[in-house]
This record gives C-alpha cells, structure tokens and sequence, in this order.
C-alpha cells in the first residue's frame, strides 16, 4: 500500500470517528475543515509515524492538535447547543425524555469543564479508550491520565450536584 | 438529573451520549479528493511516489538503537573525562574513602541543610547578587542524580552545569559546585519524554525549561541560581517535553516544545520571549 491508500483506507474507517470527536470537543457542528487537516497531516507526518502506536491513537492524537490550533486561532467559541441535537418531540415519553434531559445536562457539564478534564474525560468516557492509549494520544503519562481522569470524574459529579441545587 | 449519581453512573451515561454524527457524502468526498491531492503533491515535490516507507523490523529497531548507545557511549565518556578533568584529587581521595553508608548519610544532610534557592514573585525586585551565595554549600559531582548533559564556562572561573534535573554553578573554575537548581523543582522527575533543557546564557541569567505533572515551565534566575522565577507555558496539555531552549540576547529567546510523546518529534510548539521569559508567546506549531 502506498501513502494515499494507506491515508483513504484509515480516512474510511476513523473519519468519523474523528469527526464526531471533533464535535464534542470544538463544540462545533461545522468541523469537516477540521477533519480534513487531520487526515492531510497524517498523510504528512506518515513517513514518522511510529507503528508502536495505533493508527487510531494517532489520529486522535493530530485530532486533538488540530483543533487547539483551531482555538489560537479563532475568537473563542460559545457552546453550540446544536452541536447535541437530541430528537425530542412533543410525542416523546416522559422517561425517554427524562433521559434524554439527563444526557443534554450532563453534556453540557463536560463542556463547563476545563481544557485538560474535558479531554481525558473524552478520551476516556466518551471514546473508551484504555488508560494507555489516552496517554499516548495526549503525551501525557499514564499517571498523569489516571489521577486528571479522576479528579475530573470528581469536577463532573460536582458541576452536576451544583446545577441540580439550583434547579 | 438523578440526585447522589456516582461516578460509575455518570461514565456510563457518557458513553451513551450520541456519537452517530457522520460527514455527509459532499464533506467526504471533498475530504478524499484534498487527501489525493496531497499526495499527488507530495509525489511531485519529491519527485517520487512516496511509497509506504514501513520499515522492517530490524531497520525499525536498528537505527535508534545505534544512536542510543552511541548517545550513552558519549554521554559515559564525557562524564569520566569531566570528572577527571574537575574534580581536583584531594576531592577524589576523599570521596573514594568515604564509606559509601557515610556518603549517603553525607547526601542527605546534604538535601536538608543546603538552603534552598528563595523564590520571588518577581525577579525585578530582586537585587541581583553578583557574589557568591555565602549559605549555598558545595556539591559533589558524585552526588549527581543523572549524567551531565549540558555545561558552559561564563569565563575561566564562573560556570553551570546541567545533569538531568539538577543545575550546578561553579565560581573558582571547576574546584568546588553549587547546587542551584530551582527549589520549586523539588525531588519531580520530568514527565516529557525529554529531558529539561538549559540555557547558561552568562554569569548571572540563565533559563530552565521543566515539563512536569503540571505542564512545562521555564525558570529564570537574574542572580546566578540564588532565585529562580517560574513562568508557565501555556502548551495546552501538550506535554512531550522541551526540545530547544535557546536565547540570543538577554530578552530575546526561544523555546521548542514536543507536542506528543508518543509522536516522536512531529509535533512541535514554538514559543518565542521577548522579555527575558517574563512571557512566552506561541510562535507555531509545526506537525
């Protein structure tokens, strides 16, 4: 295989993938741009891409880079409630609409969280990805994804009890 | 929302959040067409197709591990010859006779007794003292924690002297050493996969590149190591460690930082100072 199917090949199995990463964590319904600068970068980096680490980690890994590029250069972003868009209608029942109000709240606290919380909280809740493949898609040490991935979890259930006192 | 949910709750309520967001057939094929062109790009820069460049497991391997040990050879020998060259024989009679439970014990008094450098909010108000620190103690090379990795002679007397985290300072040429390193440093281990980086820019400036649990920081002494300023970079959690830190006046600097551990050097910030690392502004990053 050469680069480009190489590239074509992983764009077909991760692309959206990527692309609904790049939702949650720009807050931004309009990241197609974003996705193509992931994979065109990959195709760049291809050559230094190190086989120890996934090709899904790696994305990952361009992904969350392009998109703090995307922060330093933009004004920043207020939160896209379209970004969630929930299908709620008024034939909706009450409990699948409790659910579906549970989900939009708790999304909107992982996006009131900080830089650092909100990624591994991604990372590790949203995506599933193990402690050690978080590790290497941030740079971070596994410790480092263990202790902000549990402080994070602790901010969360916080920001969550504060929001239900005030309701 | 559910009262009292634990955090088990609230991970499995996240992994049911919607994720079945996908890029129209318009966005995809957009997204193909750029990626061919890219490579159609790249083939004709180079000037060859670019075929997949997997290494074989021994090509992969062999490389880095030549230049590691290569890099550890160099490292060993230049260790023995400072050592030989700096160390002034009484010294060495003396640590040679020590017990080595005597020599630990030495150390550690050593930790607790040696006043740690002060740490001021703001080095400008801070006197720069162009004497030798009375209180710091000297420091044997012995003590090292990790191999010497950097070192600069300011003049025939005055020098520094880098060994992993650790940063020395002589002022009689090499006889005796100061241990100066930040004392905000404490006992923390680089979390990069580089090692800190040190600029001795003369007798009094120097800079200290750290990346740590809490992101990267450069330190800045104004006063030969005695105070040492902390300023943060603000690298966005990415913390591969620094590359580069380098300064060509006592106001102009730059620093480059490795996005991603696992990427080896693809990743890369530059970060560029122009109040002696007061600020640090980010200049690009490159992938």
């Amino acid at each position: 295989m050469n680069n480009l199917e190489v590239i074509e090949d992983w764009f077909r199995l991760y692309g959206d993938e990527v692309y609904n990463f790049l939702i949650y964590y720009t807050r931004r319904r309009d990241v197609d741009d974003l996705v193509q600068e992931v994979f065109i970068k990959a195709m760049r980096g291809l050559d230094h891409f190190r086989e120890e680490s996934s090709p899904k980690t790696w994305l990952f890994s361009i992904a969350k880079n392009v998109a703090i590029d995307s922060f330093r250069q933009k004004q920043p972003i207020p939160m896209d409630s379209t970004a969630f868009p929930l299908a709620v209608n008024d034939e909706t029942p009450d409990d699948l609409l409790e659910v579906e109000e549970e989900k939009q709240e708790l999304y909107h606290a992982i996006q009131a969280l900080n830089e650092e919380y909100r990624l591994v909280i991604l990372f590790r809740a949203l995506k599933e990805f193990s402690i050690a493949e978080t590790a290497e898609a941030l740079g971070w040490s596994a410790l480092k994804v263990r202790v902000t991935y549990h402080r994070a979890l602790k901010s969360l259930k916080k920001i969550l009890g504060q929001r239900e006192g005030l309701a | 929302m559910k009262k009292s949910r634990s955090e088990k709750d609230i991970v499995d309520t996240i992994r049911k959040l919607p994720q079945k967001h996908k890029l129209s057939p318009e966005s995809r094929e957009h997204i193909l067409t750029a990626i061919r062109q890219e490579y159609e790009g790249s083939v004709l820069r180079t000037g060859r197709s670019r075929q997949s460049s997997r290494k074989s497991p021994v090509k992969k391997w062999k490389a880095p591990l030549v230049s590691g040990l290569a890099m550890g050879f160099v490292v060993l020998i230049g260790f023995t010859l400072w050592k030989s060259a700096i160390v002034p024989p009484m010294q060495t009679n003396k640590i040679a006779a020590t017990p080595p439970h005597t020599a630990k014990k030495e150390e550690s008094s050593h930790t607790l007794s040696t006043p740690a450098p002060k740490t001021t909010k703001d080095p400008t108000q801070t006197k720069p003292k162009t004497s030798i620190n009375p209180h710091k103690q000297s420091f044997s090379l012995n003590h090292l924690q990790s191999p010497i990795s950097d070192i600069k002679m300011v003049n025939d007397q005055v020098g520094w002297l880098q060994a992993g985290n650790q940063i020395l300072s002589t002022q009689d040429g090499g006889k005796s050493w100061q241990n100066v390193t930040p004392k905000a440093l404490g006992s923390q281990t680089s979390q990069g996969s580089s090692q800190p980086k040190a600029e001795f820019y003369d007798a009094k400036n120097a800079w200290f590149a750290v990346t740590s649990m809490s992101g990267s920081k450069v330190y800045h002494t104004q006063d030969g190591g005695t105070t040492w300023k902390a300023t943060p970079i603000n690298d966005k959690g990415m913390i591969g460690g620094p590359l580069t830190l380098t300064f060509s006046s006592a106001n102009e600097g730059w620093l480059l930082l490795q996005g991603d551990a696992a990427m080896g050097s693809m990743f890369v910030s530059l970060f560029n100072t122009r109040d002696g690392g007061t600020t640090w502004d980010l200049s690009l990053i490159h992938i």
